[in-house]
């Protein structure tokens, strides 16, 4: 069905979608008339979505028939934003802020300047509370997972390994 | 069952839009009330509990809030979104196989196949999907079961739109044969 009969995947994706435009439409409809093989195919794609679409739309009724709270988890999510802001980052210490540098310095490339240096702020703030004193062997993992999974959750799993690994590397050397 | 934008009184785009433009937290009530049934179903659909489901509900949310200067704009905050509440629900799976510090990140795909709630357990949803590879198996289930558009999809997913499409068709393409031979 694709790689011959003179069509290309994407005209079959489309026409399947019903984008395809309509001079290319055409050209296709008249190939399936003529072509039983293609024609069974595609009738059969659409057996299978029409099946599959109905079996969905029944398991997310299945999923949502207990209705969610969303009152109560407005107010709990509020509540959140407004516990987990603490004050803005006010950095002090050489041997933190070259550890923080080198870790920033790996995100770089990977989200921009801006939003590295906006993911490492987010994670100190996470963090809390030690940002007035040098770098701690106790206080280093607590960051450095705190700016892993604020990564993570954007970039992905290996983004947070990279921090995981690389915020290992950098306590081993500072300890 | 969730939230409709007319009981809402505001669109989906006019909500992200006017968060995007000044991030408060009262924007983002409205954004919390239109996405947070997603992405609870997102996740029940996922095989977690609905405790469990709302927890990670909270949290991608909480990301969604605290992060939106990476939401590039109103036409990928849905993508964007999901594809943070798709890290943390690999990152919850990747916590629940730890050993030590070493993880395989081999380990972590999308679950959905296993996680089936039992009446569709044997559907052909779930038959199908078990039939593919696991990129094409998370590319229908976003397509299928969370409603995301392809370029939606390519974003979570971190593909050009063009490679969802072929994954697309090609896997239909399987998935018919394998009905025709059944």
């Amino acid at each position: 069905m694709t790689g011959h009969h003179g069509f290309a995947q994407q005209e079959w994706f489309e026409y399947l979608e019903g984008t395809l435009p309509p001079a290319q439409r055409a050209h296709l409809s008249a190939h399936l008339d003529s072509c039983p093989q293609c024609a069974q195919l595609l009738h059969q794609i659409r057996a299978w979505e029409q099946k599959v679409e109905e079996e969905a739309r029944s398991l997310v009724l299945h999923v949502e028939r207990h209705p969610y709270d969303l009152d109560r988890m407005s107010t709990e999510m509020m509540c959140r934003i407004r516990l987990d802001s603490p004050p803005a980052l006010a950095a002090r210490g050489m041997v933190f802020a070259e550890a923080v540098r080198l870790l920033q310095s790996v995100l770089d490339p990977l989200c921009g300047k801006g939003a590295a240096a906006s993911a490492v702020r987010m994670a100190a703030e996470r963090t809390g509370g030690w940002l007035d004193r040098r770098l701690s062997s106790e206080r280093w993992p607590v960051f450095v997972r705190n700016l892993g999974e604020g990564v993570g959750a954007v970039y992905g799993v290996p983004a947070q390994l990279l921090i995981e690994r690389v915020g290992a590397l950098v306590a081993a050397e500072v300890e | 069952m969730g939230i409709s934008t007319f009981e809402l009184g505001i669109t989906e785009t006019e909500a992200v839009l006017d968060f995007l433009a000044e991030p408060t937290q009262e924007l983002f009530g409205p954004v919390f009330r239109l996405y947070a049934p997603r992405l609870l179903r997102f996740f029940e659909l996922r095989g977690c509990d609905r405790e469990l489901a709302e927890d990670l509900t909270q949290d991608a949310m909480l990301a969604a809030y605290r992060r939106a200067g990476f939401a590039r704009d109103h036409a990928n905050f849905r993508a964007y979104v999901y594809g943070i509440a798709r890290n943390l629900h690999l990152m919850h799976l990747r916590r629940l196989g730890r050993s030590g510090d070493r993880v395989e990140l081999d380990a972590i795909s999308d679950t959905l196949v296993s996680a089936l709630p039992d009446p569709f357990a044997r559907s052909m949803l779930s038959q199908s999907l078990e039939k593919l590879e696991v990129v094409s198996r998370q590319i229908l289930t976003l397509r299928y079961l969370d409603g995301l558009e392809y370029h939606e999809i390519a974003e979570v997913l971190g593909m050009p739109t063009g490679t969802v499409q072929w994954k697309v068709f090609d896997a239909k393409k399987k998935l018919a044969e394998w009905m025709r031979q059944r």
